[in-house]
């Protein structure tokens, strides 16, 4: 990346003025980490905070008196969190990994290929997107019973196999690619399966990282549908199974916060895996091109 | 250069499963709507008399009120902040990738800690009144005063979704070619402009998304409300899709719930087309 | 090459999807899908042994009652061999979602803990369990007040399980500040020394809560009507009442923040905001976790009374569904969880109280009178407070829609500064209109 700054023409007053964009760029960065970033803070400050420690206090009290993991260490002992942890992993990579190719599938006719009926499916993908699900939920619910799937792990990953937010942005990074690039590709003889998977999916790489993103946050946050749906509390995903430290006569600000984080640790991790490869591939790609 | 056939072959499971998790129920709910459905006792046809009771319930006007309100409040600011913020983080700056992280935070945090986060922000003796004090605001109870409650819930909207909306500007930005950048720099435009005449063209596909989806999210929010005000005070924070919520899982109404919901429906139709012939006219 | 790779790809998909439907789809066994009284078809064998599956909803209960719970399942198991029983623990915040979708698709677990609102409402529908039928033989075990909580239309729907009336924890420092050494014991006096406490240290005394409806049945005032049909509580007392209650509020004696949920209780209380709190002696321990000291040097004592000098019980109950397909063996379950020798259990080991007569007059409850323990102590006294206990929620099925018609009218008068006898009346037409 920075060869491309370095090669550019460097003159006196264009030195200074770049470091004046940096200072204001970096003032408005940190403003904005400070305003995203306290919950997060706030978070961490509670879990760690031992059991005379104020948690609600005006000016807030960031850095504990009393340093301890007690918290960590008693949701570890009280939950399976481990189990927890690998039933979340199993949903979480069919809930990311199926929506990407079923939503490129259904996306890429529909941005690219004009036949009858193709507008008529997107209006009505559209249009479902606009009714609550809550009036859905129990429809939904009756037809994974008929299909036998309660109690099931495939009864989850298969509602979320498919989003028509997914859909719709996937068309829209269909769309946006030149059609000059296809019809070369149709001079050079390659199929259709070819021009889709070795030309056109690569293509949107950007908008599957966001489809990933996206996925991977409501998968790994996924609640109200296993709790519908899975009867055995063996199977239960974290944030399921971190409900149980809302017992019915006590509610310890403590132990959620170091539950909730327990959660978040290894979003944090994937997010970041994430980002790299699909935002800066991306990135490298059309600098390139 | 495509045939019928390679659309179908493309689109056959993605249908199929629409169709079984998707369409089927929604049409299932819309069937509904015009009867008594309550899961317990026998259904009965009820012809249009929910949908008559909807336009004369105060609470759903009142609803209605509520959630436009608050959509004007929180879609364009989410359809206009996050370009900037995806702007400010598509620099070759050091650590940007971890601001670009850091801002999508508000995301990733659970429901749980949201609400009792921001309900303790925005308490009487809470920070913001905190923060507010030094400009000499008077406090309020920000959650508890009909005229105020809708703008801290928006605020928090907001807070949570622009890291949200940025992530999609930002793929959309590694889509502009660089050398337009470079040409405009040449033609000596300064940062607005370069951005007004080179970015907001390129990337307006991207902003007619956003400002779809998030119409659609504002439009269908309420664990937001749920959680923080649980509609309240005197219902000013009551949304359509909380007021869905309560007819359905509260007052047991499943066929008044799926009433209002296809009203709703047809509103936010109304506002998608609208905003497509927006942003959809040839003028640039 | 690259063509082969790309098809077979495609392929396997294809084939894992076929084989993620066909690995689950081996039994729907969804004959009955949500219409009524279809159940009873295997209930016990020609003996009269029970049999079949029971499936228990608890709320909110695991992993901290788990033992207790087991224990349950394996005594009862034991009694009756042919039967099984599975414990199923969903959250709070959950069960209509749980219990309206299972009910859709005609599975309703047999035996739920359900609260109190929520059995009014699928009780009147027809989905539960006649209990003044199906459990006449126990129904003389259960103080009355609090038998009568699962009813609605005049039957009952429900035994009620463990129950909670208040108890007090207060703060002698702060009363010891305002110069007071003792709680006080009626809400006219809490009022009295709230004005003292808020003016000496600055601190709540009296707090509106959640259920500020209650208030017109604890001071004597009937929310609705003896049949039932018509709002009752539009009254020259209940003017006065809440007239009072404006007054407080203007005087800056409480703030809305409790009733409308923005900050809870046991949190004010910790942070030592407000000299007491009344509440059920179970949540006491809530303070422990955020305040150990503050926890410390509190104390227990006897709830508030008003005008009526009664206290009102809120239980959780045990509902059986009315579509079981083990109907005997469901009731009788829900018989053993709620009989004497089982409440007691529970009753000690959650710091929760026994609706039945025998298990309340245990002398486990006869004691902590004198305890250093807050928990114990508030214990001591709402089990005293027990059999003069009643569930004061009105007996109707849209209980939720009538609570909040009176506090949205309260709300006016505060929020709004509507007079309160124009709150009053407009809160009796909505109820009247509610109940037609």
């Amino acid at each position: 990346m920075s060869k491309s700054v370095a090669a550019n023409p460097s003159k006196q007053g264009f030195n200074r003025k770049k470091l004046i964009s940096k200072f204001i760029s970096y003032f408005f960065l940190l403003l904005l980490t400070c305003i995203t970033i306290v919950p997060f803070i706030w978070t961490v400050s509670i879990s760690l905070k031992g059991q005379n420690d104020v948690i609600f206090s005006i000016p807030p009290q960031f850095i504990p008196n009393t340093f301890t993991l007690e918290n960590f260490i008693t949701v570890w002992n009280t939950l399976p969190i481990p189990r927890y942890l690998l039933n979340t992993v199993f949903l979480t990579f069919f809930g990311v990994v199926l929506p990407l190719i079923f939503c490129s599938f259904a996306a890429y006719p529909l941005a690219r290929m004009k036949f009858k009926g193709m507008n008529l499916i997107f209006i009505l993908i559209i249009a479902t997107m606009m009714i609550p699900n809550e009036v859905t939920m129990i429809p939904v619910y009756l037809v994974i019973d008929k299909l036998g799937l309660m109690g099931t792990y495939t009864g989850i990953i298969i509602t979320g196999a498919i989003t028509p937010l997914g859909i719709f942005l996937m068309r829209q990074g269909f769309k946006e690619i030149p059609r000059e690039i296809e019809e070369s590709a149709v001079i050079d003889g390659a199929n259709v399966w070819q021009i889709f998977w070795k030309l056109m999916f690569p293509m949107v790489k950007p908008m599957l990282g966001v489809l990933a993103i996206l996925c991977f946050i409501s998968s790994w946050n996924n609640f109200l549908w296993p709790l519908l749906i899975l009867d055995d509390p063996n199977k239960y995903p974290i944030t399921l199974g971190l409900y149980q430290l809302q017992g019915a006569f006590s509610a310890n600000t403590r132990l959620i916060a170091a539950g909730a984080l327990i959660a978040l640790i290894p979003v944090i991790v994937v997010f970041i895996a994430f980002q790299r490869y699909f935002i800066e591939a991306a990135y490298s790609s059309s600098v390139k091109g | 250069m495509y045939k019928a056939r390679h659309a179908w072959g493309f689109l056959a499971i993605p249908l199929l499963l629409l169709l079984l998790f998707t369409f089927i129920p929604s049409i299932a709910a819309f069937v509904l709507s015009f009867t008594n459905y309550n899961v317990f006792t026998p259904i009965e046809f009820l012809g249009l008399e929910n949908y008559l009771k909807a336009f004369q319930d105060s609470d759903f006007k009142k609803a209605m009120f509520n959630t436009i309100y608050y959509w004007l409040l929180v879609t364009p600011a989410l359809v206009v902040l996050p370009i900037l913020v995806a702007i400010l983080v598509n620099q070759k700056l050091r650590g940007i990738k971890v601001f670009r992280l850091i801002y999508y935070f508000p995301v990733l945090v659970s429901v749980v800690i949201t609400a009792i986060l921001w309900k303790w922000m925005f308490a009487k003796e809470g920070i913001v009144n905190y923060f507010l004090s030094w400009f000499g605001i008077e406090p309020t109870g920000w959650l508890m005063d009909t005229s105020t409650v809708m703008i801290a819930l928006a605020f928090v909207t907001i807070w949570q979704g622009f890291g949200y909306y940025m992530l999609f500007y930002l793929a959309a930005l590694q889509g502009v070619p660089k050398d337009l950048y470079e040409a405009s720099e040449l033609d000596g435009a300064n940062f607005w402009k370069k951005h007004l005449y080179v970015t907001v063209p390129m990337i307006k596909p991207m902003i007619f998304f956003v400002a779809v989806i998030s119409t659609m999210g504002a439009f269908k929010e309420f664990t937001l409300m749920l959680t923080m005000t649980d509609g309240g005070p005197l219902k000013a924070s009551t949304t359509v899709v909380l007021l869905v919520f309560k007819e359905a899982f509260t007052n047991l109404d499943m066929g008044y719930a799926s009433a209002i919901s296809f009203i709703l429906f047809v509103i936010i139709l109304i506002i998608t087309l609208i905003n497509q012939k927006l942003l959809d006219n040839p003028n640039t | 090459m690259e063509k082969v790779k790309g098809k077979l790809l495609f392929i396997s998909l294809l084939g894992i999807m076929l084989f993620l439907f066909a690995a689950c789809s081996n039994d729907s066994g969804s004959e009955s899908d949500g219409d009524q009284g279809s159940g009873n078809d295997n209930e016990g064998t020609d003996s009269g042994e029970l049999a079949g599956e029971v499936e228990f909803m608890t709320i909110s209960l695991l992993p901290a009652f788990e033992d207790y719970l087991n224990n349950l399942k394996d005594e009862f198991e034991s009694m009756h061999p042919d039967v099984t029983v599975t414990i199923n623990d969903v959250p709070y915040d959950q069960v209509e979602q749980i219990i309206l979708t299972s009910a859709s698709s005609g599975d309703l677990p047999d035996v739920m803990n359900l609260n109190t609102e929520f059995v009014k409402k699928i009780g009147a529908m027809g989905a539960l369990v006649n209990m003044d039928e199906a459990a006449a033989d126990v129904k003389d075990t259960f103080f009355e007040g609090l038998w009568n909580t699962g009813g609605v239309n005049g039957t009952v729907y429900a035994l009620p399980w463990y129950t909670t009336t208040s108890g007090l924890i207060y703060n002698p420092d702060i009363l010891a500040e305002a110069g007071f050494d003792a709680p006080p014991t009626t809400f006219e006096e809490a009022w009295e020394m709230s004005k003292v406490i808020y003016e000496e240290t600055g601190a709540y005394g009296e707090v509106i809560q959640g259920e500020m409806h209650l208030l017109f049945p604890k001071n004597g005032i009937p929310i609705l009507n003896e049949d039932n049909t018509a709002a009752a509580f539009n009254t020259p007392e209940a003017v006065e009442l809440w007239t009072n209650l404006k007054e407080y509020y203007d005087q800056g004696l409480y703030e809305l923040d409790v009733m409308l949920n923005q900050v809870s209780m046991a949190e004010l209380y910790a942070t030592e905001k407000v000299a007491w709190w009344a509440t059920g002696p179970q949540l006491f321990r809530q303070v422990n976790d955020l305040s150990p000291e503050v926890y410390e040097k509190s104390l227990g004592g006897a709830a508030l009374e008003g005008t009526a000098g009664k206290q009102h019980a809120n239980p959780m109950n045990i509902a059986v569904s009315a579509n079981s397909e083990s109907l005997d063996a469901a009731v009788e379950f829900a018989k053993f969880v709620t009989n004497a020798e089982n409440q007691l259990e529970f009753g000690k080991e959650a710091a929760v109280l026994p609706p039945v007569e025998e298990a309340a007059n245990d002398e486990f409850f006869a004691q902590g009178e004198d305890s250093e323990d807050a928990t114990e102590r508030g214990r001591y006294y709402a089990a005293q407070s027990l059999a003069t206990a009643e569930n004061m929620s009105p007996q109707v099925e849209n209980v939720s829609q009538v609570i909040e018609a009176i506090q949205e009218a309260f709300q006016q008068v505060i929020l709004n500064d509507v007079d309160p006898a124009d709150a009053l009346s407009q809160a009796e037409q909505e109820v009247n209109s509610v109940l037609e």
